[in-house]
């Protein structure tokens, strides 16, 4: 039994250290991993601001995450902030208020893929990340269970179904605009891996999506807004 | 070239940490009265049961990874429930039943954290409750060892503080509806100022200086406001002055710091003995139960770090201190990409607390700092201790975004 | 979140300054865990201050001086022996600082940094330590020590092996004396200090061995020298007193007589400095012997630096402030005996741990060419001549001895008796051993010293030459 004793001391000593030494240098070594969530882009110069962390500040002082020296811009202006169901965007009692596509907001207010965020003069658009493994993204892959343009002016409901989709004067378009200036086939939604993307053909009337002219395929984002001359639809979408 | 680190093989940890508590199993029944080895053996091996309960648990079903921190604490738990059995065997199954709850506790505040709302809405319930707390314990603990910080309910003893601290990081970090703007710390100074003043009135010095220090810490990383925590600690230390000026009693606890030698055998008896003991255990123990430290009073709380020095040897002691410094480099690291700084704040918070409370243990009895006779993380005997130890590890463990799973697909 | 992490960066202090403390404590506990360890509320090694678990201590024959017997410290049967050995095994308590089981501490609760005391725990007892000490040879000398007090060495010269260490006033701890932390008429005074190693006395004419020496290597014609002594002789502004009136002699002859007058004179020759060159060469003034790395020994002093030529003339006799350790003034002896090589002393023969290895062999060590070895054989021919012209032959019988006595003035009050000392050896190199011998308060060496000396020596031929 002493020798069992004496040896066994050894052995206690060793297994204790060989957890804490790796369960420590574990910890110590391994750094979280660096995502990006979401980017907003200055409408102005292009510059663009990743999202990485889940509250990203936004202000003057040099210690926000997102940093404009722009004097119209509080030295704390807002934070935006990603929570379970989206993003969101917080006005940190800034002087000059945060606008979400054109309307101040009120303490806080949920933010969309495309929405324009002005901080004083400091106008961006945001854009919510990319990359597969983002779990916002990740939802995007999922199949579109149910997809619909509704339009902003008569609440009519539009169900997109099948791969493509037409826009245009053109008699048999799946939805059908009867105005001059809307081209025979205006635009066409098609359903890629899983994304309605909407392409504009006309080259008399732009088709604008939440207010930027498309010149390119772009996807659409649940909430987006199209509008083509008068005519706007709300673009919705389940999962 | 550099590889990336990856987490540590869970079952390869969990083989090493059962062989680590089987062998201590054995070591105490190899020694203990007949009386108390069925309790022993009782509370070991549920304790083992119920850290595979909790592992496959959250590796199975929850599909975590990463458990580093869990792994350390359930070491670090099980050396304490060995200390305890071996010197108090008739209250392992007390301890054990407390590991059980504070596990629990860890489980269930990891699973309330999982979303901002419910957190930022219980704050103001949490801090009255803490102050009610408090506040009962000053009308109604007794005394026990010149602080009154025990309250008996039932025949257990219960010793609040121990679960204000875990409020008191919950407060102190729960201040989202500011978000991250320099707003004005001073309902949480008086919520402090609260607690301090009831652990003041506690006599219990050692947890008035560790909710101080979380404090300090907790505003520091809410507004970065350098001058407000200046005045506050000021303020602080001349209310510390104010009282040794008044109540020297009060400084003649603290008179033997840095000359224990000279007060062998009266305010300087704990410290010289863990010294001589702790060395006498030289790198690897002498052994589990045949040590001497343990006759000496509080050896299972205030000593305990020189137990462990005795019988486990030095070079345990300094993996255990090593732990305690590595779960607040996990939490400053992951403080960055942490769900809201809710859970950046209250890990940092957390974290540093333990720290700061092995620090005081530690040193203490060493004679580097003052012996305040605050308990050791994880290691030191007592219930409301061990709860509380688990509960904050719930913060730390929340700080790492990859803890949650959102939409159903984990971070 | 930048600001978040930012602020957590200033945690690292926190941890800078954690990791710091813990490597203050650390640090400590590593640098001072002998010294922790052997506190006497160490309950793995003591109880209530007695030393209870270590490993024996044994004398060169594997008598037991001290073992642990159930649970205590259990020293020698015989009372001589255990009362003369005392001061070289150490009491449990510790008192005496430089006994072996106070001193050798770590080794003999088997401490190390690795285990701590597990060996204790393991095998109920540290490592066993033999010394070179003959406890027989020690229970002579204690008794030959009688009432008096003072201090019997005796070391191969050859070796540096001491066989015998005796220091008197001594107690037996069965039965330690109750009055001897209150008792003031100074019959325990030194109780606790082996004054073999610790204690520092006036050579007398001791010292002559030296001032001969010195004068051997700085006068070519001392030989042809005459002396002569009235009784006593002027140096500088006063005088120095022989202890009789020999006449016109030669060198050899005035140390013989133990001439003051001619050594005064011879002093006066060498001036200051030759004097304390050859004194600090064999030891004087630098730090003190270290007996087996442990045991330090108080260090001889010759202080001639304010010294005026009639104190010069004192010093010459080993008068004035002069102050020998005797551990120290054997080695010097024995140096003469083994042409003028000095090996240094030593006491641990072996340690051997519990489970039978030896952790550590006692080794003669070479301290230095003290004398040149035809200076040494002119010294050893005037010491053997002291023996066989003046004490006599018959006191050592067939054993060769050289010797010389000293009878050193310690006060000049009335009342004092002077202490009385004796160094020699013996030539047989079947026998080599130096002795020294310092009885306190005596009337005079011949009386005290040169008796027990042959008490001593008489014993050793019996015990070695067979």
């Amino acid at each position: 039994m002493d020798n069992l004793e004496f040896i066994m001391r050894y052995i206690l000593c060793f297994l204790a250290i060989a957890v804490i030494l790796n369960c420590v240098l574990s910890l110590i070594r391994l750094r979280p991993e660096k995502k990006t969530y979401a980017l907003l882009v200055d409408v102005t110069n292009d510059e663009q601001f990743p999202i990485n962390c889940y509250e990203t500040s936004v202000g003057r002082s040099k210690s926000c995450d997102i940093v404009f020296s722009n004097m119209t811009v509080s030295r704390s202006h807002a934070v935006i902030a990603l929570r379970k169901d989206g993003f969101y965007i917080f006005d940190t009692e800034s002087k000059t208020g945060v606008f979400v596509n054109g309307e101040q907001i009120n303490k806080s207010q949920k933010i969309f893929n495309g929405d324009i965020l002005a901080f004083g003069t400091a106008v961006l658009k945001f854009y919510i990340g990319s990359e597969a493994d983002d779990d916002i993204s990740h939802k995007k892959d999922a199949p579109i269970a149910r997809a619909t343009l509704t339009n902003l002016a008569d609440n009519n409901v539009f169900k997109l179904e099948g791969d493509y989709v037409t826009i245009g004067r053109k008699r048999g378009s799946n939805i059908e605009i009867s105005a001059p200036y809307v081209s025979r086939e205006h635009a066409e939604l098609t359903l890629q891996k899983n994304r309605w993307i909407i392409e504009n053909f006309s080259s008399v009337t732009a088709t604008t999506l939440n207010g930027e002219i498309i010149y390119s395929p772009t996807p659409l984002e649940n909430g987006d807004v199209i509008e083509i001359g008068d005519f706007a639809f709300r673009y919705e979408e389940n999962r | 070239m550099l590889k990336k680190t990856k987490n540590v093989n869970l079952y390869i940890m969990l083989f090493i940490i059962t062989l680590f508590q089987l062998v201590c199993l054995f070591s105490l029944l190899f020694k203990a009265k007949s009386e108390h080895k069925l309790g022993i053996f009782i509370s070991f091996v549920l304790y083992i049961l119920v850290e595979y309960l909790y592992f496959i648990g959250a590796r199975l079903i929850l599909q975590r990874k990463g458990f580093e921190v869990e792994l350390i604490a359930f070491l670090l738990t099980s050396i304490g429930l060995t200390i305890t059995a071996s010197v108090y065997p008739e209250a392992t199954i007390k301890q054990f039943v407390a590991v059980v709850i504070g596990i629990v506790g860890f489980v269930v505040l990891q699973w309330f954290m999982r979303e901002l709302k419910p957190c930022i809405a219980l704050r103001i319930p949490v801090a009255v409750l803490a102050i009610g707390l408090m506040a009962f314990a000053v009308v109604f603990a007794k005394y026990t060892n010149g602080a009154r910080n025990w309250i008996y309910i039932g025949g257990v003893s219960v010793q609040p503080s121990e679960l204000v601290k875990v409020a008191f990081v919950f407060v102190g970090a729960a201040s989202l509806e500011k978000l991250q703007s320099n707003k004005s710390l001073t309902k949480f100074i008086i919520f402090a100022f609260a607690c301090v003043g009831a652990l003041f009135l506690m006599h219990d010095f050692g947890t008035a200086l560790i909710f101080f220090f979380t404090f300090v810490v907790i505003s520091f990383m809410r507004s970065g406001d350098v001058r407000t925590i200046l005045i506050v600690c000021t303020v602080a230390l001349m209310g510390g002055l104010l009282i040794l000026l008044f109540r020297p009693y009060v400084a003649n606890r603290f008179a033997a710091y840095g000359h224990v030698w000279e007060y062998f055998d009266t305010s300087g008896y704990q410290q010289t003995r863990t010294m001589i003991y702790s060395a006498s255990g030289g790198l690897f123990g002498v052994g589990i139960g045949n040590g001497h430290l343990r006759e000496i009073f509080a050896s299972t709380e205030d000593l305990v770090f020189g137990v462990v020095c005795e019988e486990f040897g030095m070079i345990m002691a300094g993996a255990i201190l090593l732990s305690y410094v590595a779960l607040l480099v996990y939490s400053i690291r992951h403080a960055k990409y942490a769900r809201s700084t809710f859970y950046a704040i209250s890990a940092c918070g957390a974290s540093a607390l333990m720290l700061f409370q092995a620090a005081l243990n530690v040193f203490g009895v060493n004679d580097i700092l003052p012996l305040t006779g605050v308990t050791l993380p994880f290691v030191s005997r007592g219930g409301s201790s061990i709860i509380c130890c688990w509960m904050l590890l719930a913060f730390i463990k929340a700080v790492d975004r990859s803890t949650y799973r959102y939409g159903g697909v984990r971070q | 979140m930048k600001s978040i992490s930012r602020r957590a960066l200033v945690l690292y202090l926190i941890i800078i300054l954690f990791l710091a403390g813990s490597g203050l404590l650390f640090f400590n506990l590593i640098t001072h865990s002998e010294e922790w360890a052997m506190n006497k509320a160490n309950k793995h090694l003591y109880t209530s201050g007695s030393l209870t678990t270590a490993g024996d201590i044994l004398d060169i024959n594997g008598k037991v001086l001290v073992t642990t017997k159930d649970g205590s410290r259990s020293y020698n049967e015989d009372k001589s022996i255990r009362l003369g050995t005392l001061h070289t095994v150490g009491d449990s308590s510790g008192y005496i600082a430089s006994g072996v089981q106070t001193a050798f501490k770590d080794e003999i609760t088997g401490y190390s940094l690795k285990d701590g005391v597990y060996n204790l725990q393991r095998y109920g007892k540290g490592n066993d330590i033999t010394l070179t000490l003959n406890a027989e040879i020690c229970k002579v000398a204690y008794n030959a020590l009688g009432n008096y007090k003072g201090t019997v060495g005796v070391m191969n010269y050859k070796t540096g092996e001491l066989i015998c260490v005796v220091s008197t006033p001594t107690f037996d701890v069965y039965n330690k004396p109750k009055d001897i932390n209150t008792d003031t008429s100074g019959k325990y005074e030194g109780i606790y200090m082996n004054r073999f190693f610790s204690g520092l006395y006036t050579p007398g004419s001791t010292f002559k061995i030296i001032t001969a020496a010195c004068a051997i290597e700085n006068i070519p014609d001392i030989y042809e020298k005459e002396f002569v002594c009235k009784g006593k002789i002027q140096v500088g502004e006063g005088y120095v007193i022989c202890s009789g009136t020999h006449g016109k002699i030669n060198f050899e002859e005035a140390l013989n007589n133990s001439c003051n007058c001619a050594f005064a004179k011879i002093a006066e020759t060498l001036g200051n400095d030759a004097l304390t060159k050859t004194a600090e060469r064999i030891g004087f003034n630098s730090s003190g012997l270290v007996i087996s790395n442990k045991i330090n020994c108080s260090k001889s002093k010759l202080d001639l630096s304010d010294a005026k030529l009639l104190d010069l003339g004192w010093a010459g006799i080993g008068q004035y402030t002069t102050l020998i350790n005797p551990c120290q003034m054997l080695t010097a002896i024995s140096s003469i005996a083994n042409n003028g090589m000095a090996v240094s002393p030593y006491l641990v023969s072996q340690i051997q741990s519990p489970d039978g290895k030896v952790i550590l062999n006692g080794e003669t060590q070479q301290l230095g060419q003290y004398f040149a070895e035809m200076n040494a054989t002119k010294l050893n021919n005037l010491l053997r001549s002291n023996v066989k012209n003046r004490y006599g032959d018959n006191l050592f019988p067939s054993m060769e001895m050289c010797g010389k006595t000293g009878t050193a003035e310690i006060s000049d009050s009335e009342d004092a008796k002077p202490n009385g000392l004796f160094v020699g050896y013996s030539q047989r190199d079947d026998m080599p051993f130096a002795i020294i011998v310092i009885v306190e308060n005596t009337n005079s060496s011949m009386s005290s010293a040169v008796p027990i000396a042959s008490k001593v020596m008489k014993a050793i031929k019996t015990e070695y030459i067979k």
